[in-house]
């Protein structure tokens, strides 16, 4: 079972000794990335995470004190970052403040498409409607996920019918809220197809605001060759990524998943396009994140208990523009290949390491398993002495020193596994586990000293 | 077409005369120059310099350079020495059973090889893959008017071949050394970002010149990603960005595949990508175009003019006219894997034209080399051979320990040298490696590289009891993480590091 280190972390009092409980009814990666830690499952109220759902957080969370070292997976009110109509809310704020600021960043506030909250704004909503005859919308219900309840239109007359509906009525309380945005219908496409990217970032803290981004993410691809033509625009498998809407095609593959890795898509659009280009694409990628945080920093509710990891849904049209689609609060754990399970299990366990309830990190890292440390009240970037980019994202995560989640867990396999035997000789090789982005994988190449010396032998 | 068939004795001016008289565009280029600048009434007296100038407008130069450069390596490529009997015999058999295999399976299902399709959708199975080839190449015993005794010796292959040693790899592959600033390796260290723009200034000028020699040289140090599409083509004697007429070319492809189907042929190459590329994590995106690639490159007969070595044998088809047709026309024949040569093309180039022209001409020049069984320096028996040579003289410890528990080290590498490390390496590292490949015109990397994984997972190996525990440690997905170039350079100049 869990074995603690044998040497305390240097400088830190040794928390390492005691047993670390944990709390959810998460069954997924979740469970499986703090299992690997050693970490202990309790019902009660003794534990030191609690990964949990966003009801909790609205019903629980306010009435309870937490010790210092507990912490939530949630803030309270990340509605206002990942609820649509709120998200829109805040960005447009933002950008209003920026704008009477004479704040030249202000322009950059423009990756999302025109979006009004119904059914409130509708009447602004037609006006603005009329202006762009030839474009289609689309209708998204804010509280719901997966990809349910989400259509196209191109003329009113469509949603008549939904708009007639008094669940929908303006003057109802209970309405339910949608929001109507101008559909991006020329999106990047790779192989005929379009595609969403999901990206992962872990905020620590809103005030400084820290904010990690994990540099691999995925690209969930429509199984449907795109087309903009209207007889389709109500094929959900050709216009939503989702992979729940996705599983439902005829041409889903259970094997991939559908999903293309954020290396693999940076490697196709350089061989095209060149790295500045492709540089270019993804720094707007992560700017436009940080953007988004920056628009809810004020308003968050900071508690130095709370961390979050988001899931941000962008894509990216043929001129390169990126836009946001949403932000997810709680992106999905579950995985659907044997990839992907790693991935996510890799990510949660490095969130884990940062998050760092058993004090052994050192504080001065920029980077951990394959999250980058982006903000820190200020923004932080590759040291472009080492770094052929401005940004890090779809570079490849150099193997680990020391990777805590398998220092931690006992050995469990028989005989040397290709991945453990490769762990041994290089944590024997370097004691630090602080990474400065950038460094060589020296780790992953062929020029071990007990290689070389046993050459000298033979 | 025989490879082993003496041709007679060609000079290379009377070769490059009859080139240019082939290639239409050269034709009338070459008239052009001649009406206008040598005997044209108003010329001047010319000098050697304004005719080189005047070639170079035309846009002659690149062009005639090229082909000088094709005809003087196509000497080279001449086979000089016979081949081995036992080898010859493999061959035969070898070609001979994957002919009776396909038509065995036609007449099983009950479809002629060639024509509309029967709409049979009976699962078909695969008729030869890499473990077929294997097995075939093991089989060929030692010559046999050598003494029994000098044929012992610890690899699977028991053909004597002589093999590159330790020091005939460091000079050939001199440029790999560290002292030299390569992709796969620098770019990733302090200072690299001078190193990239240098290297990537370079490689314009490089493609500038268009001048084969040139750019192989420039992919021996590894290419940028934004320009390996055209130094691939470059390097592959094709002109740095597709023209018209190979589209059209392309497309005439697509049209023959389509009119035409090759029953049993056509599925089992659209079974292999199917099955392999709808499983790729990296190339499952381009099923369709890589389908579309593999199954006009079938249709198409330049491979089986151009190709350094004939794989396989084609059926020969009596059409209701009288004429007989090649099945396939490029010579050949599906088997597993034989996507994955193609699948890494499709995150270099943007469409299938470009792909299918790169991929055509990485096999006619390196892959057909892998797929042959022959006893010629640099074809896969000899690729065999090298590995075990240099594993036995690198590690012989590991070598015999692995032995001792029943496992013979070319049984896994075997896979890795026949499908060039495709179904092992991830794709960046991959293409690094491929850079390589293309550069020195040379498979002799992928022993090298096979025997120096071995010797980086010693100390792991060194510590197994079993068969399986070995197999686990070398499992294909473990290869995800592999850094090829501190791989190789440390196995082939490691000794500098002490």
């Amino acid at each position: 079972m869990s074995k603690p280190p044998s040497q305390p972390v240097q400088g830190k009092p040794s928390s390492a000794a005691r047993v670390f409980y944990f709390r959810t009814t998460f069954r997924n990666a979740i469970y499986e990335a703090l299992k690997r830690r050693g970490w202990k499952e309790t019902d009660g109220d003794n534990w030191d995470l609690h990964w949990t759902e966003r009801e909790w957080m609205s019903e629980v969370f306010d009435s309870i004190h937490l010790s210092p070292t507990q912490r939530v997976n949630h803030f309270r009110n990340q509605r206002e970052l990942c609820r649509k109509d709120l998200m829109v809310k805040n960005l447009k704020r933002h950008k209003r403040q920026l704008q009477k600021e004479q704040n030249p960043e202000a322009d950059a506030y423009s990756f999302w498409p025109l979006t009004y909250v119904l059914p409130g704004d509708y009447a602004l909503f037609v006006e603005e409607f009329k202006k762009y005859p030839t474009s289609f919308w689309i209708m998204k219900p804010v509280g719901r996920a997966q990809g349910k309840g989400i259509f196209l239109f191109k003329q009113l007359k469509e949603i008549a019918k939904w708009k007639s509906d008094s669940r929908y009525n303006a003057e109802n309380k209970d309405a339910e809220t949608y929001v109507v945005q101008r559909y991006i219908s020329n999106p990047y496409l790779v192989a005929g197809r379009k595609f969403d990217i999901r990206l992962y970032a872990l905020v620590t803290s809103y005030n400084p605001l820290t904010v990690w981004l994990h540099r691999s993410g995925f690209c969930r691809f429509s199984s449907t060759r795109y087309s903009n033509s209207a007889t389709t625009m109500q094929d959900t498998t050709m216009h939503l990524t989702n992979v729940a809407i996705q599983k439902k095609s005829d041409t889903y593959d259970s094997e991939t998943g559908g999903k293309w890795s954020l290396r693999d898509l940076k490697l196709y659009l350089m061989s095209r396009y060149g790295v500045a280009v492709v540089d270019r694409l993804f720094n707007e990628m992560e700017m436009t994140i940080m953007r988004c945080l920056f628009s809810v920093q004020n308003i968050m509710m900071n508690d130095k208990h709370c961390f979050e990891l988001y899931g941000f849904d962008v894509l990216f049209d043929d001129s390169f523009k990126v836009y946001v689609i949403e932000v997810n609060a709680s992106p999905s754990m579950s995985a659907n290949t044997k990839e992907d399970m790693d991935l996510k299990v890799g990510l949660l366990s490095n969130a884990f390491d940062i998050v760092d309830i058993e004090g052994k990190m050192q504080g001065n890292e920029t980077r951990v398993g394959g999250f980058d440390l982006i903000h820190k009240g200020i923004p932080i970037k590759p040291n472009s002495a080492t770094s052929l980019y401005t940004t890090n994202l779809g570079c490849d995560i150099p193997d680990d020193i020391v990777r805590s989640s398998e220092k931690t867990v006992g050995s469990t396999t028989n005989g040397g596994t290709p991945k453990e035997g490769e762990e041994k000789s290089k944590s024997s090789r370097s004691g630090s586990k602080a990474s400065i982005a950038g460094r060589p994988a020296f780790g992953a190449g062929g020029r071990s000293d007990s290689r070389a010396g046993r050459k000298t032998l033979t | 077409m025989d490879h082993t068939t003496p041709q007679t004795p060609v000079t290379p001016s009377s070769a490059l005369l009859s080139s240019l008289h082939l290639d239409p565009f050269l034709h009338l280029s070459l008239l052009h120059l001649k009406k206008n600048l040598i005997h044209s009434p108003k010329s001047t007296p010319h000098t050697v310099e304004s005719i080189k100038s005047a070639m170079l407008e035309l846009g002659l130069t690149p062009k005639i350079r090229n082909l000088a450069y094709s005809l003087s390596c196509s000497e080279k490529d001449r086979k000089s020495t016979p081949e081995i009997l036992q080898v010859e015999q493999a061959r035969d058999d070898w070609k001979q059973s994957i002919y009776d295999e396909l038509l065995s399976v036609c007449s099983e299902r009950g479809v002629s090889i060639i024509g509309p399709d029967s709409a049979q959708n009976k699962k078909i199975r695969y008729i030869f893959d890499s473990e077929d080839l294997f097995d075939a190449i093991k089989r060929i015993p030692c010559s046999s008017n050598m003494n029994a005794s000098l044929c012992h010796n610890y690899g699977l292959i028991k053909l004597r071949l002589s093999t590159p040693d330790h020091s005939a790899l460091r000079t050939k592959f001199s440029e790999l050394h560290p002292c030299n600033r390569q992709y796969g390796m620098d770019e990733t260290f302090l200072g690299s970002s001078k190193f990239i723009q240098h290297r990537q200034e370079v490689g314009v000028k490089v493609l500038q010149e268009s001048y084969v020699p040139i750019s192989m040289q420039y992919a021996r140090y590894g290419i940028p990603a934004g320009l390996r599409p055209e130094i691939y083509r470059v390097c592959l004697n094709l002109p740095r960005r597709i023209g018209a007429k190979e589209g059209e070319y392309y497309n005439s492809l697509r049209e023959k595949a389509k009119n035409m189907r090759y029953n049993v042929v056509d599925e089992l190459f659209e079974m292999d990508s199917q099955t392999i590329i709808s499983n790729s994590m990296s190339f499952f995106p381009f099923l369709e175009n890589i389908t579309n690639v593999v199954l006009a490159f079938s249709r198409d007969s330049w491979v089986v003019q151009n190709s350094t070595y004939t794989a396989h044998e084609s059926i020969k088809y009596e059409m209701s006219d009288g004429s007989t047709t090649s099945i396939p026309s490029s010579g050949v024949q599906p088997f597993k894997g034989f996507v994955n040569y193609i699948a890494p093309l499709s995150l270099v180039y943007e469409d299938e034209e470009r792909i299918y022209f790169t991929f055509r001409g990485m096999y006619s020049r390196l892959w057909c080399k892998l797929n042959v069984i022959s006893s010629d320096s640099g074809t896969l028996i000899h690729l065999c051979k090298t590995f075990e040579d240099l594993l036995l003289s690198w590690d012989p410890a590991l070598f015999m320990h692995l032995l001792s528990v029943n496992v013979a080290p070319l049984s896994i590498a075997f896979t890795w040298i026949h499908l060039a490390f495709t179904n092992v390496l991830e794709t960046e590292q991959l293409l690094l490696l491929w850079d390589r490949l293309v550069g020195y015109d040379d498979l002799l990397l992928l022993p090298v590289l096979s025997a120096a994984i071995f010797t980086f997972r010693s100390e792991t190996l060194m510590c197994t009891s079993s068969a399986q525990e070995v197999k686990d440690i070398l499992d294909n997905n473990s290869g995800r993480r592999l850094k090829v170039m501190p791989i190789l350079q440390a196995a082939l100049f490691g000794e500098c590091f002490k």
